[in-house]
């Protein structure tokens, strides 16, 4: 079970550093920033997962990566979607949206005591 | 640093980008990265108003574990550019691959040549190795059982049963010790007629020791361990069991007679056990134990047990052995007399016994040699052919390193191309080797009982054959890939650039000098046939036919037997056409051998192996006329040396000459097998003969009187004036008025029983001449090659020629002169190769000097006629040529 749990929460990471990347270039410093911002902190994603998310979607294709030099003259590694990244993030989103409306209905289903 | 970039020509895969983004320096890629990110949080946290130290600190508590974040991604990079690396590799060798099979495909006649030459290779030397194989490495055959090792009395002698029982009782360094003898019974199954069999007699535990696979059955139990207890039970061999049983599946549980008593088959051993000991071929096996019933010797008079030993898991050879010497001194205090001087030695099951290891390794690593010479003349011709080929593909070669291809990438391309055309010779090759070590099983005489699947190929086999073809893609790829690919050349797309013509006569030369070798070693074998069959053997087996008659099947006691034989002489003796008749246990140079101890009179010996061995015979009265060996002192056997009579014998000149130096020999006595055997008068010395090996130096020799020393299964030999077919029917005539349910047996030449001690010369006179041919051919497409396109190269030079009037005949001449020249001065150099391998092979040639002058002015002949007979070919198309178009074309 803890093996499902973590597929969930990497596959989860995933889809927001492709949803993030869907914006355009970044570096891995900006997409964890993005995140942040955009769920008002409520989503903070670690450094230890980030990385090897990043190196691992980049060995599967769904990212690529360009060296640039960031404002203050530092080698910045920028990632950017693949066409096949870009399909994978339709259908993950598809496939959260639908484990979100499952899980929804589940949790709202009303209650055994008051159904008897 | 500006951003890489990256541009990739059309048509190769996206992932190969990937390579260039991490081979440059992965790891300082992530160091930048991370470093990156921790600085951005600096900034950020500096942005906020925190001072550049404590942002710092900040940064990297957040950030956590930086050290163990970058080792994981580092480990996960660098497992993808392995993975990336390794499809990258086979990806590009699956591409060559391809590219070698287009590029053979458009040129098949280069192709066709080049996988015959190597298959021809590849043949000789998987087949002689499989034979090597099966003499010198295979463990027993169709067992399992790890650990094994043979167990030898002194120097490769067997054991008695009484010791090998002494040390499988106190021995802890071993699972099992159990031993095998063979020995002939007579087998009758459900009242039919009876056969003579060979039986492996064997101690308890025996199948289990050496893990033999069964086919039906179970293995001789092993019962309570002792060999006195054995039930009457047998395990038929695979082969009696098809042969004779066929292949009944409800064989286990019936009974037959051996020897008369009733025996139960308790199972068949599996197809390829033959015996613990490479070459004896028992047709099936019976306890020990059984002896004394079936045969006429107390269990503890059994002798010749060759003797196999499983070690316990763990314990060294060193060590087994250190603990059998530790037994061995124990034992010697229980009979010093027996003892003295015994000892124990362990040696490894491979192959055939170690007393014939040596002569067996000597004829295996000659045939190697050989067939690695007809290798080498093959890849030297392929070799010669890729050569060829380079000049005619520099265009495109050329134009390949031109356009940047690596020179690397280019050797691997002709590497690879090299190493297609190996994989399907070698393909080819070890086909034939499997029809040709069919052939040298069948070219075994039938008495040796060869299995057609002794030779048959195993895994080491496999091993080898693969290696040898890899091999010989590098040996005869590699030069002509490096000059190919050279740069030096590269740039020079002009056609008339002289390449490779040097090279080419060179490895010309070489296959001359090999094939000289070749030859030469064949010549020489063949001229040594002709002088053995010229030998005098000491007797004359001219005009002598052979009848093997087995008294023992007719199912009727020894002194019935011994009747039967007389009467058998006297009859066949006045058969019309027939001079004399006799009787002999075995033929001379027949192959077959008995040999024994003697303790001659006035000689004392520390200890009963110090006794002399000698070779002997069992004859029957008119054995010396008959054979026409002259008796130099005394007289030969007479109807008067009866068994009841005192025991006579007649020796050699050297028996006479070693026992008894300077004395007469007649009137003297020895003890016969060994120190405390009977004593045996000697009545006559009988010239020196031949009796193993043709041409052998002279053995001291025991003829014993058939009547004092019976044996049911003799040859009865006559000396006639009729050939075989003439007398045969009434010699079967006789014989079944005498026994009627005796088998009609083979009426033949002795000549014919003597052909199997030729073998080796003859078998050695046939491959070297069949290897030799095949070099011939080989050199002779090599020179074709050569000179065809030396003459190609040279159209405008010949053409100019013609021109200034030089007629077809001398444009012949000089081509046809010029590989001459190549050829002789390779000859030259194989000449003095073959001269030492003469002298290597001295001992092994009968009648011919390593220095024959027939042999060494005849093989450059042929050679030069093979030459001449190749050139000349292109050599009448280069005089063929129009002295106009020639000068034109280029």
């Amino acid at each position: 079970m803890a093996d499902r749990d973590l597929d969930l929460i990497q596959g989860t990471l995933n889809v927001l550093i492709l949803k993030t990347l869907s914006w355009g270039p970044m570096n891995g410093y900006a997409i964890a920033q993005w995140v942040g911002q955009t769920t008002d902190g409520d989503i903070a994603i670690e450094e230890g997962a980030l990385y090897p998310a990043l190196h691992r979607m980049e060995h599967r294709g769904w990212v690529e990566a360009e060296w640039g030099l960031s404002e203050n003259n530092r080698r910045a590694k920028y990632y950017r979607l693949t066409p096949l990244g870009r399909r994978m993030l339709r259908d993950r989103t598809e496939s959260w949206e639908r484990l979100v409306a499952a899980v929804g209905k589940v949790l709202q289903a009303p209650s055994r005591t008051q159904t008897a | 640093m500006s951003p890489r970039a990256w541009h990739e020509p059309p048509g190769e895969p996206t992932w190969r980008r990937y390579l260039r983004f991490v081979r440059p320096d992965p790891a300082a890629d992530l160091d930048d990265e991370l470093h990156d990110h921790i600085e951005s949080t600096v900034e950020a946290l500096v942005a906020r108003g925190l001072t550049p130290e404590a942002a710092r600190a900040e940064a990297l508590r957040r950030f956590g574990d930086l050290d163990h974040v970058r080792r994981e991604v580092r480990h996960m990079d660098q497992q993808h550019h392995r993975r990336l690396t390794r499809a990258a590799a086979l990806d590009a060798f699956a591409h060559d691959v391809r590219y070698a099979l287009r590029v053979l495909r458009r040129s098949p006649g280069f192709t066709l040549v080049a996988a015959l030459s190597i298959a021809l290779g590849v043949a000789a030397n998987a087949a002689v190795f499989s034979v090597v194989n099966a003499l010198l490495l295979r463990p027993i055959p169709g067992t399992t059982a790890p650990r094994l090792v043979r167990v030898y009395v002194n120097h490769h002698s067997p054991f008695d049963w009484r010791d090998l029982d002494w040390f499988r009782s106190r021995a802890r360094s071993f699972e099992a010790i159990v031993g095998e003898r063979t020995a002939a019974m007579v087998m009758q199954v459900d009242g039919g007629a009876t056969e003579r069999v060979r039986v492996g007699f064997v101690t308890s535990g025996f199948f289990d020791a050496l893990g033999t696979r069964m086919t039906l059955g179970h293995r001789l139990g092993a019962g309570t361990g002792d060999d006195r207890d054995a039930p009457p039970a047998v395990v038929l061999s695979h082969r009696l069991w098809e042969r004779r049983f066929g292949a009944d599946p409800a064989i286990v549980g019936r009974t037959i007679r051996l020897a008369g008593h009733p025996v139960t088959v308790v199972g068949v051993a599996g197809p390829y056990f033959t015996s613990s000991v490479v070459g004896w071929i028992p047709d099936l096996w019976a306890p020990v134990g059984l002896t004394p019933l079936l045969g006429d010797a107390a269990l503890e008079d059994v002798n010749s047990l060759y003797t196999t030993a499983r070690l316990r898991p763990g314990v060294t050879r060193d060590a087994a052995e250190a603990e059998l010497r530790v037994l061995t001194a124990r034992l010697a205090q229980t009979d010093t007399a027996r003892y003295a001087r015994f000892g124990v030695r362990l040696d490894h099951v491979r192959g055939v016994n170690a007393e014939l290891r040596a002569p067996v390794a000597a004829a295996a690593g000659f045939l190697m040699v050989l067939v690695a010479l007809v290798l080498l003349i093959a890849c030297a011709n392929v070799a010669n052919l890729l050569l060829g080929r380079a000049a005619a593909r520099r265009t495109e070669i050329g134009v390949r390193l031109a356009i940047g291809a690596g020179r690397w990438r280019l050797v691997r391309q002709l590497l690879t191309e090299s190493l297609v055309l190996a994989v399907v010779g070698g393909a080819l090759g070890f086909a034939g080797s499997l029809l040709v070590t069919r052939l040298l099983a069948a070219a075994v005489p039938a008495e040796a009982q060869l299995e057609a699947s002794f030779f048959a190929p195993d895994g080491r086999v496999l091993l080898f054959t693969g290696a040898l073809t890899l091999a010989t893609a590098l040996l005869f790829g590699l030069v002509p890939a490096l000059r190919a690919s050279s740069p030096r050349l590269a740039p020079l797309l002009r056609r008339d650039v002289p390449s490779g013509g040097r090279q080419r006569s060179r490895l010309v030369a070489a296959q001359a000098a090999l094939c000289v070798v070749l030859l030469a070693v064949a010549s020489l074998f063949v001229r040594s046939l002709a002088s053995v069959r010229g030998l005098d053997p000491g007797f004359r087996a001219d005009g002598v036919i052979d009848v093997p008659v087995d008294a023992s099947l007719a199912g009727v006691d020894d002194a019935a037997q011994r009747q039967l034989f007389t009467q058998l002489v006297e009859r066949a003796a006045a058969l019309p056409g027939v001079r004399s008749a006799t009787l002999a246990a075995i033929v001379p140079l027949s192959g077959s051998n008995m040999e024994t101890r003697v303790l001659p009179e006035g000689m004392t010996v520390a200890s009963r192996f110090d006794a002399p061995r000698t070779y002997f015979n069992v004859v029957g009265p008119g054995y010396f006329e008959t054979l026409a060996l002259p008796l130099r002192a005394g007289r030969g056997f007479l109807a008067t040396d009866g068994p009841d009579a005192p025991r006579v014998a007649v020796v050699s000149e050297t028996a006479a000459r070693r026992w008894w130096p300077g004395e007469r020999a007649v009137g003297k006595r020895f003890r016969w097998g060994g120190v405390d055997g009977a004593e045996v008068t000697v009545v006559g010395v009988a010239r020196d003969a031949n009796h193993k090996m043709p041409g052998e130096d002279p053995l001291p020799f025991v003829y014993l009187p058939h009547a004092q020393e019976f044996r049911g299964e003799m040859v009865l030999q006559l000396r006639a004036a009729s050939p075989p077919p003439a007398l045969r029917d009434a010699i079967w005539a006789t014989l079944r008025e005498l026994v009627p349910t005796l088998p009609p047996p083979p009426v033949r030449a002795m000549r014919e029983d003597m052909a199997i001690t030729q073998l080796p010369v003859r078998l050695g006179a046939e491959l070297a001449g069949a290897f030799g041919l095949v070099a011939l051919l080989l050199a002779a497409v090599g020179i074709y090659g050569v000179t065809a396109y030396s003459v190609e190269r040279r159209t405008r030079e010949i053409g100019i020629r013609s021109a200034l009037g030089a007629t077809r005949q001398r444009v012949v001449r000089m081509v046809v002169m010029e590989s001459l020249r190549t050829v002789l001065g390779g000859a030259a150099a194989g000449l003095v190769l073959a001269l030492a391998a003469g002298l290597l092979l001295s001992r092994v040639l009968y009648g011919v000097q390593p220095f024959d002058p027939v042999v060494l002015a005849g093989v450059p002949v042929v050679i030069a006629a093979a030459a001449v007979l190749a050139s000349l070919v292109p050599a009448r198309r280069a005089a063929a040529v129009d002295p106009v178009t020639a000068i034109r074309t280029e």
